[in-house]
């Protein structure tokens, strides 16, 4: 196919051969590395077929010895076709004078299309154009797009995006509004610090970054505001957003006694009975006999079916107890105190596993025989919390 | 090629699974249908009628039947013959 292509644009002839020997001629052509093709036997002396117009010119010391004629029957590819154009004049330049044209209008834009409109009309967004000079047959040399662009941004406020494309005769324009919520309606505030602390990272998404690594903060420090100039550089007030990475410490503390009191069961029980009859009681037995003791009850209620009676017997079992002072081992103390103080890190919202790095300090609390251990805890967090303006 | 040389170069094709016709110098042919052949590493033709063409290899040729056979194409490292073919014959050693 390539070869076929190649051919036509170098131009080829077709040729006729004549003689006795022909397969012995084609056979000299193709060992000669030229190329041969559509041969075709004609009658039994005649053969045609097409060969490239460079290589015909070659073929007369090919025929020696051979009792062969050949001759030009028809020409055919680009130089012969441009060879015929060359001699209508008139043509020619009713083909140029016609590219000619299509090249001038094509300097000019015929068709405007305004997409991405909700709440404005293409009628708005055309007649700003068309203040400008853009309209169907404007010259597309004049036609600044990101001019354009910005003179809609500031025009609607409305819109959030515009863009203006110039793709051949076709100018593009495509705009987005701002989806929700109104402008009104936008809270207009700041990133501040919830903690105080070390700033390790700040990524503000929308706002001016008032920090910067290294930078320390305390609570209710702005971290990035809420003005700022957008991308088409106008000043906006609105919500920041971002992230402040910073390093914060909180610190937690935690007791626990040397001692501990515990109860120990002597063996000794007492019971006593109780008899209720509606609103009656009647206790059966002697009074306890024990200063320190536990109580357990266990009430049976006397029923038919699943009606229940209004009489019970209750069991009252006391079993005598003593308190004995017990020592805890300092170690034991202090892990306790330690935990202690996790816990109260705990319930301010810092979770063990986010600590990065800790610093406890111990102190021995001796008149009321125990110990205290204070806990210096790092987190890195987000310290960014959005407040609004009034 | 030399007989002996050509005996060594056979088994050498055979035992190292080489391409037989780049090492032998055997024609590769390929058929689409009954109505296209093409044939690499020919020597030429010896006839070639409407009905009838015989191509010529390195040891041996080629005997294709048929009708409205026409060369589409020759030059000196192929051939490809179309028409209706009917028949292939080979000759001489391979």
């Amino acid at each position: 196919m390539i070869n076929r292509l190649w051919a036509w644009i170098t131009g080829y002839v077709i040729i006729k051969m004549k003689g006795a020997q022909l397969e012995a001629l084609i056979n000299r052509i193709a060992g000669h590395g030229f190329g041969i093709w559509d041969l075709e036997r004609v009658t039994a002396n005649i053969m045609i077929g097409k060969i490239r117009i460079r290589q015909f010119k070659r073929l007369r010391p090919l025929l020696g010895g051979l009792n062969v004629r050949v001759g030009i029957v028809g020409r055919a590819g680009l130089p012969f076709f441009l060879a015929k154009l060359m001699k209508r004049n008139g043509l020619i330049v009713g083909l140029l004078l016609v590219i000619g044209c299509l090249y001038y209008l094509t300097g000019f834009v015929w068709v405007i299309e305004i997409t991405g409109m909700e709440k404005l009309s293409a009628d708005q967004i055309a007649a700003v154009l068309a203040d400008q000079g853009i309209k169907v047959g404007a010259a597309k040399a004049q036609i600044r797009p990101n001019y354009l662009e910005n003179l809609l941004l500031t025009q609607f406020p409305e819109l959030s995006w515009a863009g203006v494309s110039l793709k051949g005769v076709l100018m593009q324009v495509a705009v987005a509004e701002q989806a929700s919520p109104d402008l009104a309606e936008v809270q207009y505030g700041d990133m501040v610090a919830a903690d105080s602390g070390l700033v390790t990272q700040v990524v503000p998404f929308r706002g001016t970054a008032l920090v910067s690594a290294g930078s320390t903060v305390k609570k209710g420090d702005v971290l990035i505001s809420g003005e700022y100039y957008d991308q088409y550089g106008r000043w906006q007030k609105g919500s920041a957003e971002g992230i402040v990475r910073a390093r914060v410490w909180y610190d937690a503390f935690g007791e626990a006694a040397f001692s501990k009191v515990t109860e120990v069961a002597t063996g000794n029980y007492h019971t006593v009975y109780t008899l209720t009859l509606g609103k009656w009681k009647v206790r059966l037995g002697r009074r306890v006999p024990f200063t320190d003791h536990t109580n357990t009850v266990q009430v049976w209620q006397v029923r038919i079916g699943s009606l229940k009676l209004p009489i019970a017997v209750a069991r009252q079992t006391y079993a005598e107890v003593e308190y004995h002072t017990v020592l805890v081992a300092p170690e034991q103390a202090r892990a306790l105190a330690l935990e202690r103080a996790w816990q109260q890190l705990a319930a301010t919202g810092v979770e063990r596993d986010q600590v990065m790095e800790s610093q406890v300090d111990e102190y021995i609390i001796a008149d009321q025989h125990g110990i205290r251990v204070g806990l210096i805890a790092e987190v890195e967090q987000n310290i960014a919390r959005f407040v609004p303006r009034p | 090629m030399d007989r002996g040389l050509d005996k060594v170069a056979k088994k050498l094709v055979k035992i190292m699974d080489l391409p037989a016709d780049a090492i032998l110098d055997l024609p590769r042919i390929t058929m689409v249908g009954n109505t296209e052949v093409s044939i690499e590493n020919h020597k030429g033709i010896e006839k070639y009628t409407s009905t009838e063409t015989v191509i010529r290899f390195q040891s041996g040729q080629m005997r294709v039947y048929g009708r409205r056979l026409a060369i589409r194409f020759i030059d000196r490292d192929g051939l490809k013959l179309e028409g209706i073919i009917a028949n292939i014959e080979f000759a001489g050693q391979q």
